[in-house]
């Protein structure tokens, strides 16, 4: 008690710096935690992508299906999709295609928002699922909308954090515009915690990177089979993009591949496997080269200025260091309270840093906070932690260096003069 | 109760090295009323310093109350201080931008005296130097006299053995002086042991007895009146 009030005591005389500090400190350390959150991001696409084994496809880009495509019933849309699938397939040179996901929406909880996506085979083996507990879909899993035990299930993103592998819970479907609505069961087999990206394929564009095929959200994942989906169609509304990946046959004929590309080109934008992933290496050092350096500059600066202020603190408390002294008070612990003073502002920088990092889907969920598509978690959380005791060495350890060249007797001394 | 015998200590190294006291003898029994005079730089502030606990020395032994103070460490002489010895210093030594009452209960916020004692002794004490109505007040709005007597009850707050002051009225007018030997000389006939280093005739005229320094050595330590 004694002890925080002598605390108290210090920062009621450097209030001022004391605050700028921490707000200065807190800042720095957030943009680089979210700088490095980044480049974790654009590193993480880039190694799910260059592993997807897609090396023979080309990523296709349909200029859309007429102009009124868009204002077409979803399952109408969802039809024309379907069949250019198959006019697609139906190239000689076109040995398969990987299409996006099926997404569909209903209600958790009573909350909107949610969905579900549906991960065929070919997809989960080309974009793995980031599993952080229990395990993935697999060809045992139950799609069933009709079992007792529930349709097997990856769960993503914040909504979910209170669900526990093993767990079943219901969601409401509701058809296309229709009041009527069906429950079915979910029954978790795995789970991707918060920061989840799913594979979207949403993205459309002349330049593709891997950091945009993917998708941030609070998701249930499950596997694609005829019934299931099927099932989905029939008591919700499932959509797909347009966008697909198309493996190319290498064993085809010259003209094959010239006649299915011609087409491409006619019908829309394609971009190759190879190109996507050079243009992602380029994102990927551009981020490093152009994205990080600053932040990094900025949590220099403030620590070279905690550091400096803690010197600062250290001669402006001189004189008051010597009363404590005068009255009974150790070296060591003058300079204790002052350490404990300095230490807080990092520390307290930290833990807000920390709580924030801890609570960033909640805050994301909620809509108090938009941020980019980053990875924030238990590693950005330990990086805080070893950062936060090198300041504290540092910002506590230099000025002790400082404190010990002068004595309190010198402090009277001059006081006298 | 003080005893020092073949005390040094010097400042600075090599060339540079100066002793500040050479082979200093002291005894002053509990209950003493001791003025320490000499010229600028003979080595007054410098033996205060050493019987407070403030400093080092070289060479010698000081025994404080029986305590050998000569091995003691930085924590262990902080306790001393603490508990035995108070201080008044010419500057005042406040924090001036804290209340009279914070003041006067420094020197407890460095032991374990639980906070509501504190403020009853450091009370007990501002009513001693009757300054009882000025504990809200922060020092800086203070006059100079009333300042050194918050000095005063911050440093008898605590019920020390010795009182230590080093020019205690070096920054007051004569009056003023007066009233701080007069504080000085009833706290003395408790039972307090008070030293006083001063260069003023009349203050150290208020003591019983008078010690001289020069050149860092004792020249004369006698009874007042034989001087
Ligand atoms: N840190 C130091 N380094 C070198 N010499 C010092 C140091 N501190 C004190 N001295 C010297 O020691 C001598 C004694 O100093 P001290 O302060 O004890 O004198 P004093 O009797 O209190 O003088 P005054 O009446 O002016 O206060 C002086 O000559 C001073 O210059
Ligand atoms: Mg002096």
């Amino acid at each position: 008690m004694k002890f925080l009030k002598m605390i108290g005591n210090f920062y009621s005389r450097n209030k001022l710096s004391s605050v700028v500090l921490l707000i200065l400190f807190c800042a720095a350390m957030l943009v680089a935690n979210f700088a490095i959150g980044r480049y974790r991001y654009f590193t993480y696409t880039q190694k799910v992508f260059c592993n997807s084994g897609l090396d023979h496809f080309v990523y296709f880009m349909p200029a859309g299906f007429g102009p009124d495509a868009i204002t077409l019933p979803p399952d109408e849309y969802s039809k024309k999709v379907e069949d250019y699938h198959r006019k697609i397939k139906s190239f000689h040179a076109v040995r398969s295609i990987i299409s996006a996901p099926w997404n569909g929406s209903f209600t958790f909880q009573n909350a909107a928002g949610s969905g579900y996506t549906l991960y065929r085979d070919e997809l989960l083996k080309a974009f793995p699922l980031r599993i952080t507990s229990g395990r993935s879909l697999d060809a045992d899993s139950n799609s069933d909308p009709n079992s007792g035990g529930g349709i097997d299930a990856v769960l993503c993103g914040y909504l979910y954090h209170n669900i526990k592998i093993g767990d079943t819970f219901t969601v409401r479907l509701h058809p296309y515009k229709s009041s009527q609505y069906t429950d079915v069961k979910i029954h978790a087999i795995g789970k991707m915690d918060d920061p989840a990206y799913t594979v979207s394929l949403g993205f459309g564009g002349t330049k593709v990177q891997a950091d945009e095929l993917f998708d941030r959200g609070s998701v249930v994942i499950l596997r694609e089979t005829p019934k299931l989906l099927a099932f989905l169609q029939k008591n919700s509304t499932p959509q797909i993009s347009e966008n697909f990946f198309i493996d190319l046959n290498p064993e085809s004929t010259q003209k094959e591949r010239n006649d299915c590309v011609q087409y491409l080109d006619r019908q829309g934008r394609f971009v190759t496997y190879d190109k996507i992933k050079t243009d992602t290496e380029k994102a990927v050092s551009r981020t490093l080269k152009q994205e990080l350096p600053m932040p990094f500059f900025f949590l220099f600066v403030s620590t070279i200025s905690l550091i400096s202020i803690s010197i600062l603190f250290i001669y402006k408390n001189l004189r008051q260091n010597s009363i404590y002294y005068l009255c009974g008070c150790s070296r060591k612990k003058c300079f204790g309270y002052m350490a404990a003073g300095i230490g807080l502002i990092s520390v307290a920088a930290g833990g807000v840093n920390i709580i924030l990092m801890k609570n960033i889907g909640f805050l994301v969920w909620n809509g108090f906070l938009s941020v980019d598509p980053m990875i924030v978690d238990q590693k950005s959380i330990l990086l805080i932690v070893l950062y936060e005791l090198l300041v504290l060495f540092l910002s506590i350890g230099i000025p002790y260096t400082v404190y010990r060249r002068f004595t309190p007797i010198e402090t009277y001394r001059r006081a006298q003069q | 109760m003080i005893r020092v015998s073949h005390l040094f200590k010097s400042y600075g190294t090599g060339e540079n090295k100066f002793q500040a006291l050479a082979d200093v003898n002291l005894d002053i029994p509990d209950g003493s009323f001791v003025a320490v005079q000499g010229k600028s730089g003979a080595g007054k502030s410098t033996l205060l310093h050493i019987l407070g606990c403030l400093d080092d020395f070289e060479k010698g032994e000081y025994f404080l109350d029986d305590v050998n103070v000569k091995n003691l460490k930085d924590g262990k002489l902080a306790k001393l201080r603490n508990q035995k010895l108070g201080f008044v210093l010419q500057d005042f030594s406040l924090i001036n931008h804290k209340s009279v009452l914070f003041n006067a209960m420094l020197p407890m916020f460095f032991n374990t005296t639980p906070l509501k004692e504190m403020k009853q002794k450091a009370r007990n004490a501002l009513k001693t130097v009757g300054l009882a109505e000025q504990e809200n007040k922060t020092a800086s709005q203070l006059s100079g006299g009333q300042r050194q007597r918050v000095a005063i009850a911050r440093a008898i707050a605590g019920n020390p053995s010795i009182l230590l002051a080093d020019e205690p009225t070096g920054a007051l007018d004569t009056g003023t002086s007066k009233q701080i030997m007069e504080l000085f000389s009833k706290l003395n006939r408790q039972g307090l042991t008070v030293i006083v280093v001063t260069h003023d005739d009349t203050v150290a005229g208020c003591c019983n007895r008078k010690i001289i320094i020069q050149d860092g050595k004792i020249i004369r330590d006698s009874p007042n009146g034989e001087g």
